[in-house]
């Protein structure tokens, strides 16, 4: 697990309250339990704060899977 | 999302849409939520013309996964101020499908503004994440001085009596009167200079007070030199006794110090026990002078909300806006005040 990857996972875990969940680049709202749109915009939100970047609308709205999340990190950096 | 990969479909609602979305509300809101109870008043509600509903759709395969509802403040027509309601996207759907219909919304109705009250205070920073402004609306008390037992307010009203006797001997300058009919809102309206913001029509104002079906509005006016308040009210009888709400106070907000006295006698006049007033938004100002309270100073003072049932509790109303120039909502914008 890339150390990106391990930082967003501590804030999958951190946002929807289970310790134990597991997410790889395929994860997707429809495979983690409790990823909605409040959710959603909290991750961004705890990830602007953790990796040092902004997202926009647009880059909220691109947002599918945790691929793509990392994919935005990068993209920002 | 789709199994396909295919985006959900977004689009706006037809009249053919209706029997949909009361199933959607039914199943993915409340099963017993009045519209679902009431197509008709549902329709009064969200019925723009013979063709259109006020509702952005979401749909998969076909299936409905998203209802967006809204208010046209201008009841038709682009470049008006919308307030939200009944904005709910089904679960595992794309987290930012939400987001989309809004936007969906505010292309196709090139929208001035969106405001929304009555939302999730867990969804609030969706919200400030798209720039908008976001808060609790302040309730707002204007006691019946002469109201021997308190019996829907609980708590010691001490302080809030007194606020009231405070403006009770004060002059009453300036034109106060009943709205009495279509053709004097037309008038009144007419005489205003500045639009207050969110801005409504005149077609509005007909929808919302003169023409509902199921609560009985009272306008009130007030003109003082060249300035004009608009006051629409809702009297409440609750199973403990009256109460008045105002909805919706339009124009030049600053005359309610003026208006208070006049409410006032109507609470004396009535046996109402006291004016609710729930407004969120630049009014700190309006509300000087006027012996309104915020009941939410005082500890342990309950100013209960809803009537349908009963609740003692207070309650928090949140709402957000796009609007950035002194906007100010209140509970008749949006669907907050509606048969429940």
């Amino acid at each position: 697990m890339s150390q990106a990857l391990s930082k967003v996972q501590e804030i999958f875990r951190d946002i929807l309250d289970t310790t134990n969940l597991v997410i790889d680049e395929r994860s997707t709202p429809e495979t983690v339990e409790g990823w909605d749109s409040i959710a959603n915009v909290n991750i961004i939100i705890a990830v602007e704060e953790d990796f040092g970047v902004k997202f926009d609308v647009q880059d909220l709205q691109n947002i599918k899977s945790v691929g793509d999340i990392l994919t935005a990190i990068q993209n920002k950096k | 999302m789709s199994v396909t990969n295919q985006p959900p479909v977004i689009s706006r609602a037809r009249l053919g849409d209706v029997e949909d979305i009361l199933e959607f509300i039914q199943t993915d809101w409340r099963a017993d939520h009045y519209f679902v109870k009431n197509p008709d008043f549902f329709l009064y509600h969200y019925r723009e013309s013979d063709s259109a509903l006020n509702f952005i759709l979401a749909r998969d395969q076909g299936v409905l996964i998203g209802i967006l509802g809204f208010i046209n403040n201008q009841v038709s027509g682009e470049n008006a101020d919308i307030v939200l309601s009944l904005w709910k996207v089904r679960k595992n759907a794309d987290p930012s499908l939400g987001i989309k219909m809004l936007n969906f919304l505010q292309e196709q109705l090139k929208s001035a503004s969106v405001s929304c009250t009555g939302i999730n205070a867990k969804t609030i920073p969706i919200y400030k994440f798209l720039g908008f402004q976001t808060g609790r609306m302040n309730t707002y008390c204007l006691v019946n001085p002469n109201c021997c037992e308190f019996k829907i307010l609980s708590g010691d009203v001490s302080k809030l009596v007194t606020a009231a006797n405070s403006v009770v001997a004060k002059q009453t300058p300036g034109f106060f009167l009943k709205i009495t009919d279509r053709d004097s809102l037309k008038s009144l309206l007419a005489k205003l200079k500045d639009a207050s913001r969110p801005a409504k029509s005149l077609s509005y104002f007909y929808w919302r007070y003169f023409d509902h079906p199921v609560f009985k509005y009272t306008g009130y006016s007030l003109v003082k030199d060249e300035k004009t308040l608009i006051i629409f009210t809702r009297k409440i009888q609750s199973e403990y006794g009256d109460l008045l709400r105002i909805v919706d106070l339009y124009g030049d907000r600053d005359l309610l110090k003026f208006v208070t006295p006049h409410l006032l006698k109507i609470l004396k006049d009535e046996n109402i026990e006291y004016v609710e007033l729930v407004v969120g938004g630049a009014f700190d100002d309006a509300i000087l002078e006027t012996g309104f309270v915020d009941v939410r100073l005082f500890d342990q003072l309950i100013m209960p909300l809803y009537f349908q049932p009963f609740v003692r509790n207070n309650i928090d109303i949140f709402y957000f806006t796009s609007l950035t120039a002194n906007p100010v909502l209140f509970l008749g914008d949006g669907d907050q005040d509606r048969p429940n």
